[in-house]
């Protein structure tokens, strides 16, 4: 599907700024109407122009007339999502927050905050599953308490021994968990956290304007991402329950899951592909935070420059400093 | 556009640099221009012509005539070279039994000595030494020693370790050979004079120039290593980031006492250790005032 200016013909997008659909041709705003496609997914419906479609694409742009496209059949029924985070933070306000991250990165390549290469930047939304659990957790430890006192010329001390049990429950909602083979795991973990205060029900117009995928990797696949996260704060969350002792050694942690859900979601990830000597840095800035997620190349030729410099001028001040010594005694 | 590259790169690089470039060409100007008034000042000619021209007053008569014109020569040259005044006296004359009244005794007359001739390179009063030493002797045991006194530059310059330095030279052949004691004297006097407490010392001038090479070399290392440094992003979710509105619920408690231990150790009674003193003998160091009203430093001892 496509969506359509009524007043122009011209795409229609969603505007991160404005929080409406907007017409970047006429500037309507909410002027939208769907134009749904009926030939191939690969064929843009607007232009007729071979559309670069991959396996797990769900919207992407024409590179010929530039309009998004959302391949329907990859937003409906298996791959329907249940909700989505929109887009919080345009292109521009990305572009800035960048400069303003990096900006002190001297040993940066000249052109890496260029606005010709910022402009490369694309807006993707990442399929996610989400996962709910309600856990219970049984806690056994032995908890020791240390008293000391001096009586005399006695230094005395007690140590007492407590059997500490805790029965927990927790409940955790949407932990996220990419769905994507594309994205890298560890980087996708870092993104996190997302406000799910904005967490909305699916609609495709919040597409118009950003690529998409498919989810790619099913549920069951990535489950043990969650599980683990899962278990790690359950330690955690159950460990803050047990206080007031010197130390405390832990005999089982029995972690049982009553209930398991998982849905199907879309996430707002801004994408900054940077090539220096021919290897790829990419950089991911959450779309709706703004956390920025990615380490910048140096360039060998600056840091000599830099170094060599800062050596040079601190020699010449170093040696000044020492020939005032000289001169003031 | 890789001419605009580059030309970014170099407003980059300047930009970056501006600050370091300004306070550099500041200092290295400012540096400049300070040896070259020093260099003037240096060149200046002797500045005091109220003091005699005789810079060895033999009293105890210990040097020969020619041994007296051959230093009078050395120390004019030495004076030259330092830009100080060296003045030599010799005497053989009762300064006191006690260690402070003979300190006292020699101090005053020195500094007097120095007054009254009105020595000093730039100025009556100003920059110079004298060396007075006392080679008075009886029944009643040795009054020998020496006492130096100290005014202008060389006042700021000769503190405890140079003043000993000076006379350990001195004490070296004084017994023997009183004018190669009074000879080496006046050589390290110089030496003061005219480098500075410091001295010339090779091994301190090579460490001085490894440290305006290698200390700005570490901390350019330094700078480039955390400038390269980087973490792609923090974790900032917690263990409570995707808790439900059902939140943590603790649904059982128990905390039951098992045993105790108890065990015990006697306190060791620490005993105070007795902590050292040092004594440094020798004569008052500080800066005082002559019984003229000028400001006079130096020091000496027996010997």
């Amino acid at each position: 599907m496509i969506f359509k200016c009524r007043n122009c013909g011209g795409n229609v997008v969603y505007s991160p700024e404005k929080h409406k659909m907007f017409c970047p041709f006429c500037e309507s705003e909410e002027s939208q109407e769907v134009q749904i496609s009926s030939g191939a997914i690969s064929i843009c419906p607007d232009c007729g122009g071979e559309v670069p479609v991959k396996e797990h694409t769900a919207a992407i742009q024409c590179p010929y007339c530039s309009n998004y496209l959302i391949l329907d059949e990859r937003v409906e029924g298996r791959y329907l999502p249940k909700m989505m985070i929109p887009f919080q933070i345009g292109k521009e306000t990305c572009k800035q927050m960048l400069r303003d991250k990096f900006r002190k990165k001297v040993f940066a390549p000249t052109d890496f905050l260029s606005e010709v290469r910022l402009n490369s930047m694309e807006g993707d939304y990442v399929p996610f599953w989400f996962y709910d659990y309600d856990v219970s957790a049984d806690y056994q430890g032995e908890g020791t308490k240390v008293r000391s006192w001096t009586s005399g010329n006695m230094r005395y001390t007690e140590t007492s021994y407590y059997d500490v049990r805790r029965n927990v429950d927790v409940s955790f909602r949407n932990i996220p968990v990419d769905a994507s083979v594309q994205m890298p795991d560890d980087v996708m973990d870092l993104m996190e956290p997302y406000d799910y205060g904005q967490l909305m029900d699916f609609d495709p117009k919040y597409m118009s304007g950003f690529c998409a995928e498919k989810y790619n990797m099913e549920a069951g696949a990535v489950e043990n991402r969650a599980k683990q996260k899962m278990t790690e704060d359950t330690v955690t969350l159950v460990r803050e329950q047990v206080s007031g002792y010197s130390n405390v050694r832990q005999k089982r942690n029995d972690i049982q899951v009553r209930g398991a859900w998982q849905y199907y979601g879309l996430l707002p990830v801004w994408k900054y592909l940077y090539q220096y000597n021919n290897v790829e840095y990419p950089f991911y800035v959450n779309g709706q935070t703004g956390k920025i997620v990615g380490t910048v190349p140096i360039s060998t030729k600056k840091v000599l420059a830099y170094a060599c410099t800062l050596w040079g001028c601190l020699t010449v001040l170093v040696g000044c400093v020492s020939v005032w010594a000289l001169l003031c005694v | 556009m890789d001419k605009e590259l580059k030309r970014e790169a170099l407003r980059q690089y300047l930009k970056y640099f501006k600050v370091w470039f300004i306070i550099t060409g500041i200092v290295v100007v400012l540096t400049i221009g300070a040896v070259i008034v020093r260099v003037v000042a240096d060149n200046r000619p002797r500045g005091n012509n109220m003091a005699p021209t005789e810079r060895v007053f033999d009293y105890a008569d210990v040097l020969t005539d020619s041994e007296e014109q051959k230093l009078r020569q050395e120390i004019a040259a030495c004076e030259k070279k330092a830009k100080i005044d060296i003045v030599i006296v010799t005497l053989n004359e009762p300064m006191g039994e006690s260690d402070r009244v003979w300190e006292n005794n020699m101090m005053n007359y020195a500094d007097d000595f120095y007054d009254n001739g009105k020595y000093g390179w730039n100025r009556a009063y100003g920059d110079g030494a004298l060396l007075l030493d006392n080679w008075y002797e009886d029944s009643n045991g040795s009054q020998k020693g020496s006492w130096l006194s100290t005014s202008g530059k060389m006042e700021d310059t000769i503190g405890v370790r140079e003043e000993d330095v000076v006379l350990d030279a001195m004490y070296a052949y004084i017994d023997t050979q009183p004018y190669q004691a009074y000879r080496a004297a006046v050589y390290k006097l110089a030496d003061y004079g005219e480098h500075g407490y410091n001295g010339v010392d090779e091994g301190e001038v090579l460490a001085s120039l490894c440290c305006a090479w290698v200390v700005p070399f570490i901390v350019a290392v330094i700078y480039a290593v955390m400038h390269m440094s980087q973490s792609k992003a923090k974790d900032t979710t917690t263990a409570k980031t995707y808790i439900g509105r059902e939140g943590v619920n603790l649904r059982f408690k128990s905390d039951d006492f098992i045993r105790k231990n108890v065990t015990s150790h006697r306190i060791e009674s620490s005993s105070s250790g007795g902590g050292g003193s040092s004594h440094h003998g020798g004569g008052s160091h500080g800066s005082h005032r002559s019984s003229g009203g000028h400001s006079h430093g130096g020091g000496g001892r027996r010997r």
